[in-house]
């Protein structure tokens, strides 16, 4: 232990050194290193923030905070008077800091400097915690300085410290500044009490004051709010306008009035995408039918590499469906100003919606010489699914587009027709495409699995796999789990654990002894799904196989036989990790409470993850037992 | 007409945002000089308003970046900041600010600055429309 | 039978996917997690959520964590993408570099290079503008498969969309709906399988002159974006320079590098 230490101090004089090198990358470099040291780094890193090279100071300033600890704090709190970038990279550090620098600011909330004051203040608001937020309020209420001030009743919102309510509501008198920033922070609150004296505040002189009440109150959210906003509304004009309608789509009561609905429709197509979030809810609320070619236009100019792309559009989406079947949603799709985004997303909510009037529109649109309309309007037929569709879709299987056949042919299978048997069959022998193979078989085996599975035996192997996959009949996976090709088996056998069956039962324990591991391992996931057969599974607990081993364990687990729980411990001495871990789990399963015992010796395994995992078991048993009590 | 406002105080930012949105004129946040360059790099900006102590990027590194671009030499840049210190002050302009006001400002205080830039950059021949 | 993505399962594959490539996956996006991963739960015959961790976890060479990138990533990318990008790079930032220098040699590299098109757009505008300059292109990224299908150097008419006629007859060869890259083109660029989290393998890349790192920082929270950007930052010579995505931003991640923008293109200059 010693040599130990004395190795670590070398290493510490050594870093601490090379703060000093003449190379800045070696500086850079001890100063990361100094990140994993401790308090006797804090000196000379706090130094390094001082270093000519911004990737020093950088790094210095991440090793403080990886630091952290009240004695770092204690230590960069000096800097909140030094120049304004060490003030600046400190406010940085003691943010990251955090809870440890909350005891050591409140001196300051006192300082004679306000800038101490409020830079104080605005600390304990990042950091978000507080041992003693009455001193906020005495900031709030007393402090000279009203930048002070504001950034109290900012800093008390975000503690959410409604003990400081009177205090708040009486800031909502004062000056614009801190009635501002008070307005902000009851928005954050959201307390009923609020409500009544910020609603007098929609008389106030200031458009700031009157903006960010009317702002809060949407925020706040209660109903109550709804009739002072509407009156508010009427008489207002422009931006304070638009932002009573804001706060009324939010509490949740758009009111159905003409000019509502335009400055709505305003809001979606200029607004950012907050207002454009909020006025699309208002425009659902009103099921407002002017305003759907625009928004699929909106929702058509997503970039779609763009992360936040798809969640935007799923919402637009969502929203749209309420909407229902509507001729504004059919009429985008001949509409040339829409882009062609835009039209194979309209495309995709009259499917989703089943919308039958859209169907010429849609036959039509298969012949498009796009791409993502013609696939669009392909699936969405089979959505919809109507027969009537039937010739258009089965034209459509010939289509050079291997996703334009593969809906077509799905939408073929939810149809069922008889007619189309035959042409899909001709597809399936001439098809490269696995993802089009595997629609062909559903919907052949959907319209007629007898005539499919006559000559099962003649197909080759990535049809039969198919066939394996989606069939529901046992006698065609039987036949299947004896096929030659080792993919048809086990993807055969696989299902075989869906099927509550003695000869499907008989056939997985037989493969369970299989010479292949592959089969094995796809009889034995299927086993466990039936949670029986547990002395043939018992057996397979001494496999070579991994996988057969870790289902075997999981199969016992569910068996319900506390038996079960010394045949499974040899287990919890297996070579691999999976298997260990599922052991552990069949042993909670089967032994509850009692199992923590058994594990407890595990807690010094060698594998880490296997140590947390028992703790976990050991903790929750305790919780357990002190809820019991 | 599009305006830059920096600072890293949400709520100053929303004030400062309303002053400006409620008489018309388009508005980009930054929350520090950082966020601030890597924003006119895709943005046309007439004037910016900008603290000056923000986190990563304080208003006089933000400054003195920006007047080493050529470009934005005759970029209006306009402090808006709680320090009422005079060499504060001396420095922002030696560093390039076109003004300082200190906070707490009102909504005529903002236009009025907008206005008297707008005034003497049309008197110019309008760079920045 | 319905495959149902459990909370407790969504925690456990969220916080894997932190661990081994940085990237933080919101609450809000487990519906589109579980909708991603059915695919391949019904590919391995799987039965829930919870066999795909341990697949996932445990399979052989860390194949399927490639996999599971690729399903939560949006791969589309295409050429000439942000060209005021490449504009900035060809007329200031590399006769400024070689003028320091006093060489025209040149290591570039396209850090989350996806399908290749970044790397590629970048060898054929050197061997158009800047001939003189011999540049050794280095491309990674995480997923083998992006990396397989950029090695080909195949792309379908998207991405070639903004590529100049010029350089389209010059270095794609086009048959039925695909265009290929000439290969004087495709062996311009070396390619290799790097994690942005994973120092240890970051530190094999030193002494970079320009990094590309666009489009993948938004998939990081601040504290994976945060060490990624740090390793880019020890990646680079003194004088080097970073190119991130024009929607993305440092400014609250680091203060390391030195900004400055040129034609309204912002570039990280590590001083």
């Amino acid at each position: 232990m010693y040599r130990n230490m004395a190795i670590a101090k070398k290493r510490l004089s050594k870093l601490i050194n090379d703060l000093s090198n003449p190379d800045p990358s070696k500086r850079r470099s001890s100063a990361e290193a100094l990140s994993s040291s401790d308090e006797r780094a804090i000196y000379h890193l706090i130094k390094a923030l001082r270093d000519e090279s911004p990737g020093v100071q950088d790094a210095a300033m991440r090793s403080l905070i990886s630091l952290g600890g009240e004695v770092t704090a204690h230590m960069v709190l000096p800097l909140l008077r030094d120049e304004p970038y060490l003030r600046n990279t400190a406010t940085i550090i003691l943010k990251e800091i955090g809870r440890d620098a909350i005891p050591l600011l409140k001196p300051f909330l006192r300082d004679k400097d306000s800038d101490i004051r409020k830079f104080a203040v605005d600390l304990i608001s990042a950091i978000g915690y507080c041992t003693y937020p009455e001193e906020l309020a005495r900031n709030l209420q007393d402090d000279p300085n009203i930048n002070v001030r504001a950034s109290a009743a900012k800093a008390i919102g975000n503690l959410q410290y409604k003990e400081a309510l009177p205090q708040m509501i009486d800031a909502l008198k004062g000056d614009e500044w801190v009635c501002f920033s008070a307005l902000e922070s009851l928005a954050i609150m959201k307390e009923e009490s609020s409500i009544e004296p910020i609603i007098s505040l929609l008389d106030h002189p200031s458009e700031a004051v009157r903006y960010a009440a009317v702002d809060a109150l949407g925020r706040i959210g209660f109903p109550r709010s709804s009739d002072a906003l509407i009156k508010h509304l009427q008489r207002t004009e422009g931006f304070e306008k638009t932002a009573a309608i804001k706060s009324i789509v939010q509490i949740g009561v758009t009111p159905l009035m003409s000019e509502v609905s335009s400055m709505l429709i305003d809001m979606f197509s200029n607004g950012d995408w907050d207002e454009k979030l909020i006025a699309l809810k208002g425009l659902c609320d009103l099921k407002e039918e002017r305003a759907i070619y625009r928004i699929i236009d909106v929702a058509g100019s997503l970039d779609p590499s763009e992360p936040q792309a798809e969640e935007r559009l799923s919402y637009i989406k969502n929203m749209l469906l309420q909407f229902g079947c509507s001729d504004a949603l059919v009429d985008t799709l001949n509409s040339p100003a829409i882009r062609y985004r835009g039209k194979k997303i309209a495309i995709e909510l009259l499917g989703d919606l089943k919308c039958e009037k859209a169907i010429p529109h849609l036959i039509g649109l298969i012949g498009s010489n796009l791409r993502d309309i013609k696939r669009a309007a392909t699936k969405a037929l089979g959505d919809i699914n109507n027969e009537d569709t039937r010739q258009a879709l089965v034209d459509a299987i010939d289509d050079e587009d291997g996703h334009v056949r593969r809906e077509a042919v799905a939408a073929l299978g939810k149809i069922g027709d008889k007619t189309s048997f035959q042409p899909i069959l001709k597809l399936l022998y001439e098809e490269h495409y696995k993802d089009v193979i595997d629609e062909a078989v559903k919907a052949l085996l959907t319209i007629d699995s007898a005539a499919l599975c006559s000559h099962i035996n003649a197909y080759p192997e990535y049809v039969k796999e198919a066939i394996s996959k989606y069939s529901k009949n046992i006698d065609i996976m039987l036949s299947l789990s004896h096929d030659k090709s080792l993919k048809v088996k086990v993807t055969a056998l696989s299902k075989l654990g869906m099927i509550q069956d003695k000869r499907a039962t008989e056939r997985l324990t037989e493969a369970i002894q299989d010479g292949e591991p592959e089969v094995r391992r796809a009889a034995m996931m299927a086993m466990s799904e039936l949670h029986c057969c547990h002395e043939e599974v018992k057996s397979a607990l001494h496999d070579k196989d991994t996988w057969v081993r870790l289902y075997a364990v999981k199969s016992l687990g569910h068996s319900s036989q506390k038996d079960m729980i010394k045949i499974l411990i040899p287990m919890l001495s297996d070579k691999e990790i999976p298997v260990v871990l599922s052991t552990i789990d069949a042993l909670v399963r089967l032994g509850g409470k009692e199992s923590s015992s058994i594990l407890l010796p595990l807690l010094n395994h060698g594998e880490k993850v296997i140590r947390e995992k028992i703790q976990q078991v050991i903790d929750s048993s305790d919780h357990s037992d002190t809820v019991e009590r | 007409m599009k305006i830059m406002v920096v600072d890293d105080c949400q709520t100053t930012r929303k004030l400062l945002g309303f002053y400006l949105k409620s008489k018309g004129f388009n508005v980009v946040f930054a929350e520090n000089g950082l966020d601030a360059l890597e924003k006119l790099a895709g943005e046309d900006i007439n004037i910016i308003l900008s603290d000056l102590n923000m986190p990563y990027m304080d208003g006089i590194e933000f400054l003195k970046t920006l007047r080493s671009d050529p470009n934005m030499l005759d970029m209006p840049v306009f402090m808006i900041t709680t320090e009422d210190d005079p060499e504060e002050r001396e420095r922002a302009i030696r560093s390039g600010a076109n003004g300082y006001m200190v906070k707490p400002v009102t909504c005529d205080d903002v236009l009025k600055v907008v206005r008297n830039i707008l005034k003497e950059a049309f008197s110019q021949g309008g760079p920045h429309d | 039978m319905e495959i149902v993505l459990q909370d407790e399962t969504f925690k456990q594959l969220r916080d894997f996917i932190y661990e081994k490539v940085g990237i933080f996956i919101p609450d809000t996006k487990k519906y589109f997690l579980a909708n991603k991963l059915l695919t391949r739960i019904r590919d391995e015959n799987l039965r829930s959520f919870e066999d795909y961790l341990y697949l996932v976890k445990y399979s052989a060479n860390g194949s399927e964590l490639s996999r599971l990138y690729d399903s939560i990533t949006t791969n589309e990318t295409f050429f000439f993408r942000e060209p005021q990008q490449f504009d900035v790079l060809f007329n200031f930032v590399l006769p400024e570099i070689t003028g320091m220098k006093k060489t025209k040699k040149i290591k570039l590299w396209s850090a989350a290079c996806s399908t290749g098109e970044e790397a590629y757009t970048i060898v054929m505008m050197c061997a158009e503008k800047k001939p003189d300059i011999r540049m050794d292109v280095f491309a990674s990224d995480i997923s083998d498969a992006v990396l397989a299908s950029a090695m080909k150097g195949v792309y379908n008419s998207y991405s070639v969309r903004n590529v100049p006629e010029l350089y389209l007859k010059k270095y794609f060869r086009s048959h039925d709906q695909n265009y290929e890259l000439d290969a004087s083109v495709k062996n311009a660029v070396k390619f290799m399988s790097i994690n942005l989290t994973d120092e240890k393998i970051m530190k094999s890349m030193c002494d970079m002159d320009v990094i590309f790192c666009r489009n993948v920082l938004i998939y990081f929270d601040d504290k994976a974006k945060q060490k990624v950007v740090s390793l880019l930052y020890d990646s680079l010579r003194p004088g080097g320079v970073l190119f991130t995505g024009s929607t993305e931003s440092l400014h609250n991640i680091t203060r390391a590098f030195k900004p400055t923008i040129t034609n309204k293109v912002i570039v990280y200059r590590r001083t």
